[in-house]
């Protein structure tokens, strides 16, 4: 017989996964919760005082992408270093961190998207008008498929823009071991957001807010929006793996 | 010493042979891994902490891992189990590379002061997270140790004094009974009562499942007892390396009336000296022959090995002075 060493009977990948989306579901909830409450109420409020026409979900958008962005973050830069303690490699928190990042991100737009439907349920209901404030892929906001598509793109983006904040700030300040690494990662940091705003300009791009000569060259058919956002998160995704996968581990605060 | 072998478990091998790997490498737990370092460095900047470190770690030992404070303790520990890599050279644990080493990674384990568990989770949520990622680990022994040192495993790490955080840290790192195990200055903050329960819970756990064991530490006086290796680091190079019983052997511990021992001290190399009322201990350099030593006897003084305290203090303020 071989002598080689004992597994854990959990894949750790597969562990880390679990313990990663039982962190961010608490917080998760709290916003879905938060938002849900705002909705009803600023609908109420509008409504009372005769704005009847608004989608008051579709400005939940950017909270949709900041949030769950900000917990990304929060995750590469605090969970690395307890991940690598308890025996695992970067490799496992690599694959761990984007299937979590991917997974929050789709929920998140299926939970949007059907808000969007239902709120537009509900002012039919009323007997009220429904129009979106925002740039989308589909602007009536008639086609639930449309809209997945286009929080899917724009939240997959945002969640590992996220990642790779989080990873930059650790590494560059683990690897310091100064302020001077804190310097660093903030002064990357637009290239490391610059994918989330290149997408909501793709996305806006479709109904045409670029000056009319460029609008015929440049607005592009949902398809090659949809391409290019998902070929923006796959280098997106790479360049994390990356730096993730070179970290070294800072010591814990003391 | 077991070694990793991990051909059959690797992407693409066999499924029929990655299949029996995996029957057999969940019966199998080594028994301690050892280290083996070949021109180590490690360079931060333009700080050396390590430079072209050659050592060798016995498996299953407890080794000692002693060095003044910027020596490369913690430096040689993070790159051992991982946390880095070096600049040049290479280290080996159970004979392979251990970065990003998925089958040595589960049995590598590095305890630092203040331990590095999630601040959110509560300490038996903690305990469950290492657990799974720690193929030896024993809930009964973590349980046992969060009662000994009075930790409410409700509570979260961050909630904890600072003593708490290393013995939450000690819990874990005894408890995942790792076959390398390495104990990087985790007694901080620890009261002396729970400084004897860590180090006669270790010693009690490393007798029933013997694995390497590694303390870093400035306590030597406190830890001497439980080594069997000692290695010295002194800036960035080995300064020592021997087992603890050689090393004890270099010289006496002279304990008696205080005249009576520094008599016997005239003319020998004492490396410290200690004296309470009228008796006195000197600590000896150097082979005593066999009449010195009935002669002291015989005027009553007690022969003991020297401790491992002064003969760091002795090689490490050479070195320097040097």
């Amino acid at each position: 017989m071989t002598t080689t060493l004992a597994r854990p009977a959990v894949r750790p990948a597969v562990h880390a996964a679990r313990r990663l989306l039982r962190t961010l579901l608490k917080p998760t909830a709290w916003f879905w919760g938060i938002l849900l409450a705002a909705v009803v109420v600023i609908t109420a409020i509008l409504g009372a005082a005769g704005v009847t026409r608004l989608s008051v979900v579709s400005f939940g958008r950017q909270a949709g992408i900041w949030f769950p962005f900000s917990l990304c973050v929060f995750i590469a830069t605090t969970y690395v270093r307890v991940h690598i303690a308890a025996g695992m490699t970067r490799r496992t928190f690599v694959r761990a961190a984007l299937a979590v990042a991917l997974v929050v991100a789709v929920a998140n737009a299926v939970l949007m998207s059907t808000l969007l439907l239902v709120e537009r349920m509900v002012h039919g209901w009323l007997g009220w008008g429904w129009v979106l404030q925002d740039a989308a892929l589909d602007p009536s906001g008639g086609s639930w498929p449309t809209m997945l598509l286009d929080y899917g793109i724009t939240y997959v983006v945002a969640d590992l823009c996220g990642l790779l904040v989080g990873i930059v700030y650790y590494a560059l300040g683990a690897a310091k071991g100064s302020m001077a690494g804190v310097w660093w990662a903030t002064a990357l940091l637009p290239f490391a957001v610059a994918p989330i705003f290149l997408v909501l300009g793709l996305i806006a791009g479709v109904r045409g807010p670029w000056p009319d000569r460029l609008t015929a060259y440049l607005l592009p058919p949902v398809g090659s929006v949809v391409a290019l956002a998902l070929a923006m998160a796959v280098v997106v995704a790479l360049v994390f793996v990356l730096v993730a996968r070179r970290t070294a581990v800072a010591r814990p605060a003391r | 010493m077991s070694g990793a072998t991990s051909d059959p478990t690797r992407a693409g091998a066999d499924p029929a042979a990655r299949a029996a790997a995996d029957d057999e490498v969940r019966t199998t737990t080594p028994e301690g891994l050892g280290v083996t370092a070949r021109n180590l460095t490690v360079r931060y900047g333009r700080t050396v902490a390590l430079g072209g470190v050659d050592l060798d770690v016995r498996p299953g030992t407890i080794t000692g891992l002693l060095g003044r404070n910027g020596s490369g303790k913690t430096t040689l520990a993070s790159v051992v189990a991982s946390f880095q890599r070096p600049s040049a050279g290479a280290v080996l644990v159970g004979g392979e590379d251990p970065w990003e080493n998925e089958a040595l990674a589960p049995h590598v384990l590095l305890v630092r002061e203040s331990g590095d568990v999630l601040d959110d989770l509560r300490v038996d949520e903690n305990v469950d997270f290492f657990a799974g990622a720690r193929p030896s680990f024993s809930h009964e022994v973590a349980g046992r140790l969060l009662d000994t040192f009075e930790i409410d495993p409700r509570t979260r790490p961050r909630r904890l004094s600072r003593g708490k955080r290393s013995a939450l840290g000690i819990t874990l790192g005894i408890a995942a009974r790792a076959p390398l195990t390495i104990l990087d200055e985790v007694h901080l903050g620890l009261d002396a009562p729970s400084r004897y329960a860590f180090y006669d819970a270790l010693l009690e756990d490393y007798v029933a499942h013997p694995r390497t064991i590694v303390i870093s530490s400035h306590l030597i006086d406190e830890v001497e007892r439980l080594l069997e290796d000692v290695l010295v680091l002194d800036h960035g190079t080995v300064l020592l390396s021997s087992d603890a019983e050689s090393l004890r052997s270099q010289g006496l511990a002279v304990t008696g009336p205080r005249a009576a021992v520094e008599r016997f001290a005239a003319g020998r190399r004492v490396l410290g000296r200690q004296a309470l009322g009228g008796t006195a201990q000197v600590t000896i350099l150097g082979r005593v022959d066999d009449d010195a030593v009935g002669a002291a006897r015989a005027a009553g003084l007690e022969l003991g090995p020297v401790p491992l305290q002064d003969l760091f203090v002795h090689l490490t303020a050479g070195k320097e002075q040097r």
